[in-house]
């Protein structure tokens, strides 16, 4: 008998350490840093923040990727939480404050953002115009012109791609603003006439479950028209896709906030790190290599002259943008993602 | 469903070899599932909420009715495809026997990552399988993003699953009952249908339930060739997690695709009777 207990024993404890494993803490001096893909975005956060926090303070910096709420959900709630700054978009990370994040007190720095963007628990580190654009090749003279010839396929026929992951970036704001909505009165967002509008495109529409997904089918010819954030707007842009820009168009735009899980023990590093990249140099850094909006009003990033059409924070951009209100989405966003979600696959 | 009896007394020695199967299924496969479980009915508030949403949630239905319909699709065509394929096999000689085998195997080892990228350009906009149709003047056909291309796609992935037992229990026939039947007056047809087709029954059966259950919670294709509008329950359930963050939910759309699925291999079961032993069940794959 004693035979038999030990082998299940040493079997159950083998496992036990395989799967303990799994989840290296590093050293005090060190910080992991959670974002997006492998593309502009993150390579622009490595160097124009990463890097020079590492030489300046000596403390190393781990990039992990991408950035998923329901591994930082599942990490937090079995208290073993191996990421100490994570990149999100601004109303998941309003939402879970307090429950899931830890309060950031940016102190003095609080006013170097754009009014109502900054949350008790996150620091805006990107912001992004939901941009309209469309194959040059396929609409030659006939170019869509305004949001509503995005939900018009009589006149503009062709594909269409969204980016389907979260209907918070935009997504159903440009719907509203397309039919008519006054900028001022777009919240509460009146979510079943958003997604009528999307009925009538319904056939023609692909939604991709990532960036990537939808970058790489416009740039493959997989679509005609698209509604993409203008970080990726860039990168396609960059890459020399024959795609253009609607110009003069309502641009809602959203953003990400940088968060510290609870329960990570090394947050003062980790609230030390985010108040060092907000601040204007960093910010206008990440900008000119990722193409996203810097997040410290005081920045000033110099974007090459195929950037500055997306560039919504551009003095003459200033009647087309359309902050979006992260504590509606705060609130509501449970019930938008799943009616969002029951649209898309219903 | 019975489980093979070895001859004579089951000696209780040799249970104890399936001790480290036993242990690893016991932390990587019931514990987890059983937190799932736990999970479902205990958040938000005890009891069954979870599913009462699940069943009441007209979306969730369709989803699940869509992928029951894809899954029987999947098992039908594969089965068309590899019956004949199979009985090929086991007529040919035995070098040609192998490069058949070789064939519906090669896939198999392929990264199914590979495969699905493969698919991918092939269905896409513009792909080869597009122009081709265009050559014979059907246009416009884009198998990328529909229910059709997923289907041709996990019909490749799926063929091996089911050509394998299909072959074993052909080669199990005797052909000579063929002849005898012949030599008593059948026809041909008639000797296939009457002797042939009940005696390969339990190739078709498992192969038709490995199949149909590795159908049901396919997950990688459907979300890389096919289009949310028409997911299937494992991209929901992957959206419950990731996006809805609504992990209870997520494991209570679970746990009724466990019961589908352990109730289509009770069915089974039955309809195989005790030929139904050499059954075995699928496990999700990609």
């Amino acid at each position: 008998m004693p035979r038999r207990t030990s082998t299940l024993l040493s079997a159950v404890t083998i496992l036990a350490l395989v799967t303990g494993c799994a989840v290296s803490e590093g050293g005090a001096n060190s910080l992991v840093f959670v974002s997006y893909g492998h593309g502009a975005y993150q390579t622009g956060q490595r160097t124009a923040w990463l890097e020079p926090y590492q030489k300046e303070t000596g403390t190393t910096v781990t990039i992990d990727g991408p950035t998923s709420n329901a591994k930082l959900k599942a990490m937090v709630e079995a208290g073993k939480v191996g990421w100490d700054v994570v990149d999100t978009d601004a109303s998941a990370a309003a939402q879970a404050c307090g429950s899931l994040l830890e309060p950031v007190d940016m102190g003095a720095q609080a006013r170097d953002f754009p009014p109502g963007t900054l949350t008790e628990c996150g620091v805006p580190d990107a912001f992004f115009g939901m941009t309209l654009m469309y194959d040059a090749k396929v609409y030659g003279e006939h170019p869509p012109r305004s949001l509503a010839d995005f939900f018009d396929p009589d006149r503009f026929p062709g594909r269409r791609i969204v980016y389907g992951g979260d209907p918070s970036v935009g997504t159903l704001e440009t719907a509203l603003l397309a039919d008519g909505v006054p900028r001022d009165r777009l919240y509460p967002l009146d979510v079943p006439r958003a997604l009528r509008m999307y009925d009538r495109i319904r056939p023609e529409l692909t939604i991709s479950s990532t960036y990537g997904d939808q970058q790489q089918r416009m740039a493959g010819g997989q679509a005609d028209m698209a509604l993409i954030v203008s970080a990726r707007a860039y990168s396609l842009l960059a890459d020399g896709a024959d795609w253009k820009v609607v110009p003069g168009v309502p641009i809602p735009v959203t953003w990400d906030v940088l968060v510290v899980p609870k329960g990570t023990r090394r947050s003062e590093q980790a609230k030390q790190l985010i108040r060092y990249v907000c601040t204007p140099a960093r910010s206008a850094a990440f900008a000119e290599l990722s193409g996203a909006g810097p997040a410290n009003k005081a920045a000033k990033p110099r974007f090459p002259a195929k950037a500055r059409q997306l560039d919504f924070w551009g003095a003459d951009m200033a009647d087309r943008r359309v902050l979006s209100n992260v504590r509606w989405w705060a609130a509501n966003r449970t019930w938008v993602a799943k009616a969002w979600s029951d649209w898309t696959t219903g | 469903m019975t489980a093979i009896r070895p001859a004579g007394k089951p000696r209780a020695r040799a249970h104890w070899l399936l001790l480290p199967a036993a242990a690893v299924l016991l932390v990587v496969f019931f514990y987890p599932l059983a937190t799932i479980l736990w999970r479902s009915i205990a958040e938000p508030e005890f009891g069954p909420g979870n599913y009462l949403a699940v069943l009441g949630d007209a979306v969730a239905l369709r989803v699940v009715l869509r992928t029951l319909g894809t899954a029987l699709i999947i098992t039908a065509v594969t089965l068309l495809i590899a019956y004949p394929y199979a009985y090929a096999m086991t007529l040919v000689g035995r070098r040609a026997r192998g490069l058949l085998t070789l064939l519906v195997l090669m896939p198999f080892w392929t990264s199914l990552m590979a495969r699905n990228f493969a698919w991918y350009v092939l269905e896409q906009r513009g792909g080869v399988i597009e122009r081709a149709f265009a050559a014979i003047g059907i246009h416009g056909v884009t198998l990328l993003g529909s229910v059709a291309g997923v289907t041709v796609a996990m019909v490749q992935v799926m063929l091996p699953f089911m050509v394998l037992p299909l072959q074993n229990a052909m080669l199990g026939i005797d052909r000579g009952l063929l002849h005898a039947a012949g030599s008593l007056g059948a026809p041909r047809p008639t000797a296939f249908l009457r002797i042939y087709l009940p005696l390969s029954m339990p190739g078709v059966l498992s192969g038709v339930s490995v199949v149909f259950i590795m159908s049901l919670g396919f997950y990688i294709t459907p979300a890389l060739l096919g289009t949310p509008q028409q997911a299937l329950v494992a991209q929901v359930i992957g959206t419950r997690v990731n996006d809805l963050l609504d992990f209870p939910g997520a494991g209570a759309l679970g746990a009724v695709l466990l019961v589908i699925t352990l109730v289509v291999l009770a069915l089974l079961g039955r309809v195989a009777g005790p030929v139904g032993a050499s059954m075995t069940g699928g496990g999700d794959r990609g």
